[in-house]
């Protein structure tokens, strides 16, 4: 609960910093001919950030992109069913995502590159590992869930 | 073959990224190339400026949809076209293509939209066929014009400038909206349903209600046409400009909804996003593999003409957007066919208008374009009715996508001096 109230809040504040970045990015050079150098790194992160932090709050709702016609059109057993492989496969996925974008955050910080103020590009890079580790987290649960309802007992959703 | 269960899983409604990420890293276990590989390429995500512009976009068209936009947009349109016949149904089609050129055909020109105008259509005494038919398939109308998200995309995955795009889509839009209006016309003069007076202060009213809303797509188009600004920045631009107009002028919306509505905004663009992370890895091994350039070898062995090549591109895509998400298609499948098309000298910004139209109708095809489950859902019908209702759009649509892959010009006359 406390880490759904922690992502939607990130998201929300990322978000803000987003589109007020890019509005006086326009505004700077347009009254002063400013550019911030920094600013153009630093909103294409931002666009990365938000956008897995986005997939990972549309793990938790159900909402990703599928086809879900037949899952639609068969027997609640079988919807079930598939619903269960599907998570547990996306979960393992998910996890097998999880060590290769460890390692190639790792490599990263062996390199020493930086971006925008300095900040290592590696940080910048632990959205991945974050973000593929809580979608195999919330793939796995439901996985869980569904092969218990199947099994009988009332799984909670 | 290992990924034919991977196959299996997909039909059987896996998430799609789970799937083209198997499909990337199975690929690459199989050519012996390191598997981070995936993570290089999805980091490119953070070095592709346009970028920027779908969030932005698609937060724009939440806050549209969150407001009473749309209440305004119609009001305008019923005061504009109510005495024409057939006119409440022609503003239906027109208003959903200018809402959805916004939100991106997500669904939310239907929910929006429909509570609105379907009961609106019933009492003017259109059939309950022809008014769901119509809002079904007006769902993804409009995606031909800018700033829509798919045309963004398809401009990101074939590295075509979107300007272009947006230039380029303008005029087969207008034939498409044109043409399923001048249906509406006859049906609403068979139906002879009554029409409204002319009443020039209602209109003049209703102007100035929505007149800031109705400035959006001007401040839109004429930034980016008049090469003040980029795509991106001009995303920034109409996310400030409706936040002010919602939030300060018509107080439609609160503070303390924005972050709701910012998170429903990320969950449709993050649920893009994954898919166009795992895309970029899989798209790259295609290419690296030379796989275009073999298909493109034996379709030529089969295909010489031009025109039969389109012709079965067409029909190829309407089969993928049966059965596909057509964002997953637009990633997976651009790059596999732009190659081909160029081997055929079709116009990468040309194939772009006819990929997103194959896009438009896929979205209401049955038996899953998602239209048809969205408004079975918003106007509590069965499925099966609105198969039946979207058929006459349906042929209505493919007849102006023949139009529009055989008259190249339609697209290209206005970038193309």
């Amino acid at each position: 609960m406390r880490l759904h109230r922690l992502e939607e809040g990130l998201l929300a504040a990322l978000m803000g910093v987003l589109v007020l970045l890019t509005a006086s990015q326009i505004l700077l050079r347009a009254l002063f001919l400013v550019t911030l150098p920094w600013a153009d790194p630093l909103i294409r992160h931002l666009v990365l950030w938000t956008g897995f932090l986005g997939a990972m709050v549309a793990c938790r709702l159900d909402k990703h992109i599928r086809i879900d016609a037949l899952l639609r059109l068969s027997p609640p057993r079988w919807s079930g069913a598939m619903e269960a492989a599907g998570s547990l496969f996306a979960a393992g996925v998910c996890a097998l995502l999880v060590w290769l974008a460890i390692q190639f955050v790792a490599n990263e910080r062996s390199y020493g590159t930086a971006s925008f103020w300095d900040v290592p590009t590696w940080t910048l890079q632990l959205i991945f590992p974050l973000a593929f580790g809580v979608m195999a987290v919330r793939f796995l649960r439901r996985g869980i869930s569904r092969i218990r309802q199947l099994l009988g007992g009332d799984g909670a959703s | 073959m290992i990924s034919f269960p991977v196959y299996l899983l997909a039909i059987a409604g896996t998430p799609l990224f789970t799937v083209i990420a198997a499909l990337a890293l199975i690929s690459f276990h199989r050519t012996d190339i390191d598997l981070t590989v995936v993570f290089i390429e999805m980091y490119r995500l953070a070095e592709t400026p346009t970028l920027t512009a779908i969030p932005l976009f698609a937060f724009t068209g939440f806050l549209l949809a969150e407001s009473r936009a749309a209440d305004r947009l119609v009001r305008v349109s019923q005061a504009l076209l109510g005495w024409l016949p057939g006119g409440l149904a022609i503003m239906a089609t027109i208003v959903c293509a200018l809402f959805t050129a916004f939100t991106g055909a997500s669904g939310m020109t239907i929910v929006a939209l429909g509570g609105l105008l379907y009961p609106a259509l019933i009492r003017q005494g259109y059939r309950e066929g022809f008014s769901l038919g119509l809002l079904t398939t007006s769902g993804s109308l409009g995606l031909l014009f800018p700033p829509s998200i798919p045309l963004i995309m398809y401009g990101i995955v074939a590295d075509t400038p979107i300007d272009q795009l947006f230039v380029a889509g303008i005029v087969p839009g207008i034939i498409l909206v044109g043409t399923v209006s001048l249906y509406c016309l006859f049906t609403g003069a068979r139906t002879d349903s009554p029409t409204q007076h002319r009443a020039p202060g209602e209109l003049l009213q209703a102007l100035m209600e929505s007149a800031w809303e109705l400035l959006l797509p001007v401040v839109v188009l004429v930034g980016i046409f008049g090469g003040f600004i980029a795509v991106s920045e001009a995303a920034a631009l109409s996310t400030i400009y409706i936040l002010l107009v919602e939030v300060v002028i018509h107080r439609e919306i609160s503070l303390r909804q924005l972050p709701g509505i910012m998170r429903d905004t990320m969950v449709l663009v993050g649920s893009i996003f994954a898919i166009l992370a795992a895309a970029m890895g899989y798209t790259n091994f295609l290419i690296d593999a030379e796989i275009p350039n073999q298909l493109l070898e034996i379709i030529q062995e089969h295909v010489s003409s031009r025109l039969a090549f389109l012709i079965l591109l067409n029909i190829f895509l309407l089969a993928v957007g049966c059965m596909v998400d057509m964002f997953s298609a637009l990633l997976v499948v651009v790059p596999l066919i732009l190659p081909i098309a160029q081997g055929y000298d079709v116009h990468p910004i040309h194939l772009g208008i006819i990929f997103l139209t194959n896009l438009e109708i896929g979205y209401s095809t049955p038996p899953v374009g998602l239209n048809l489950f969205i408004s079975s859902i918003r106007f509590q019908k069965p499925i099966l009715r609105l198969y039946w209702a979207s058929l006459p759009f349906l042929g209505i649509l493919l007849v102006v996508l023949l139009v529009i892959t055989y008259v190249p010009e339609l697209s290209l006359f206005l970038i193309e001096p």
